[in-house]
């Protein structure tokens, strides 16, 4: 059963949204009195709007657990211009600030990784702290290759795509890692680089 | 004659702004008060549960390093549906490009007094009504599901997708006269 017209149709439809005005619910009670088949057409409305709502709020209940406790330190704002010289310099710099500030740990036997830059198809080994005593033995043993949490952070750069993983350390604590996944033009697949510690023993 | 969405008085601007200015606390009641219907316009646009909490994780994360760009802070619903917006449609269409994988949709809740016949009837009641709801056209879906998820009026929908009043109702009558015809009476 259909409403027999588009304006009853609307006025149901705002009805069950509660968007009718008094003067206008009362109207609309007076054409669903004189026509029982307009009656059934609204009832049968509100069932489906009731079978619906009550689908949508069992996919997404009330009471949500805050997720998102853990959050990376902000950078300073500042304005980006883009330069044609500024992305390779700034790949270039990055690459040499995280080799100089990330601890010269022996990586595990086989990964065959010296550090901050991970070679074309390698992964980073899972000693990344950032200079960070602490946070670097706890994170000593660490799968960075299977993070609780990886988080897509928006494309900051043609050629670099910056993540954030949550790990968890020795010490139970979790640990925020900033990831550059890093792609060249002769081979679009990215590949995890440089890692920072951007917060950690949360 | 339904009226242009206006902005009103609202009391969110201030956990906004304390947001911007790096209050952590603030940031979770922002996230308990708007996570909801931040799932509901991933949901409305992607049209699928699977998926919804990674993008919807990273909605968040991107609010919270990018809430300082915010100008006006007035207009943070905005901001914040188009951020939402924007995920769910880059996630879908990463998700297009991989293989699909296809997960149990969740079931409606039963209670052990129902007879074993009535809870089936009651489940596939439930799979039928959201399978309607994820073929209808991403245009309509993501205001009826904000409708629904939050019990938002015609206005609030307005102000967070940018479009008139007049054009949420026509899209809210729309959508239920595609499901109407899709469940053909069997709800």
């Amino acid at each position: 059963m259909f409403p027999s017209d588009e304006r009853l149709e609307r006025q149901m439809n705002r009805s069950l949204d509660g968007e009718l005005s008094p003067d206008e619910q009362i109207e609309l009670d007076r054409a669903l009195i004189r026509s029982p088949e307009q009656q059934e057409a609204y009832r049968q409305l509100q069932r489906l709007d009731d079978a619906a709502a009550s689908v949508l709020q069992s996919l997404f209940p009330e009471a949500q657990p805050v997720r998102t406790l853990l959050l990376p330190e902000r950078r300073p704002e500042r304005r980006m211009r883009r330069l044609w010289w500024s992305a390779p310099i700034a790949l270039a710099a990055a690459a040499a600030i995280a080799v100089l500030v990330l601890p010269r740990t022996p990586a595990p036997q086989g990964s065959g990784l010296p550090g901050a830059v991970a070679e074309h198809g390698e992964r980073p080994v899972p000693v990344h702290a950032g200079g960070d005593a602490q946070a670097s033995e706890a994170l000593a043993n660490s799968d960075l290759n299977q993070p609780l949490r990886r988080v897509q952070n928006p494309r900051l750069d043609r050629r670099i795509d910056r993540d954030w993983i949550a790990v968890r350390g020795a010490d139970g604590n979790i640990y925020w890692l900033e990831v550059d996944r890093q792609r060249t033009f002769e081979d679009p697949e990215t590949h995890d680089g440089a890692i920072r510690l951007v917060g950690g023993g949360l | 004659m339904t009226m242009p969405a206006t902005a009103e008085f609202d009391p969110e601007v201030s956990i906004v702004d304390a947001v911007r200015d790096g209050d952590r606390r603030a940031f979770e009641d922002l996230v308990r008060g708007n996570d909801r219907w931040v799932r509901g316009v991933v949901f409305g646009v992607v049209g699928d549960p699977d998926g919804t909490d990674d993008v919807v994780q990273q909605v968040w994360a991107t609010v919270w390093s990018r809430i300082p760009e915010l100008r006006d802070t007035r207009a943070w619903r905005v901001w914040l549906y188009r951020l939402a917006r924007n995920a769910a449609i880059d996630a879908q269409r990463d998700r297009r490009r991989g293989p699909r994988v296809q997960t149990p949709v969740p079931e409606a809740s039963t209670d052990s007094s129902m007879t074993p016949a009535y809870a089936l009837s009651r489940t596939e009641r439930h799979q039928r009504v959201l399978e309607a709801i994820r073929n209808l056209p991403a245009l309509y879906r993501e205001p009826f599901v904000l409708r629904h998820v939050q019990d938002w009026s015609y206005r609030k929908i307005a102000e967070a997708m940018g479009i008139p009043v007049d054009t949420v109702e026509t899209r809210l009558v729309r959508a239920r006269r595609q499901l109407r015809v899709a469940l053909d009476g069997k709800v």
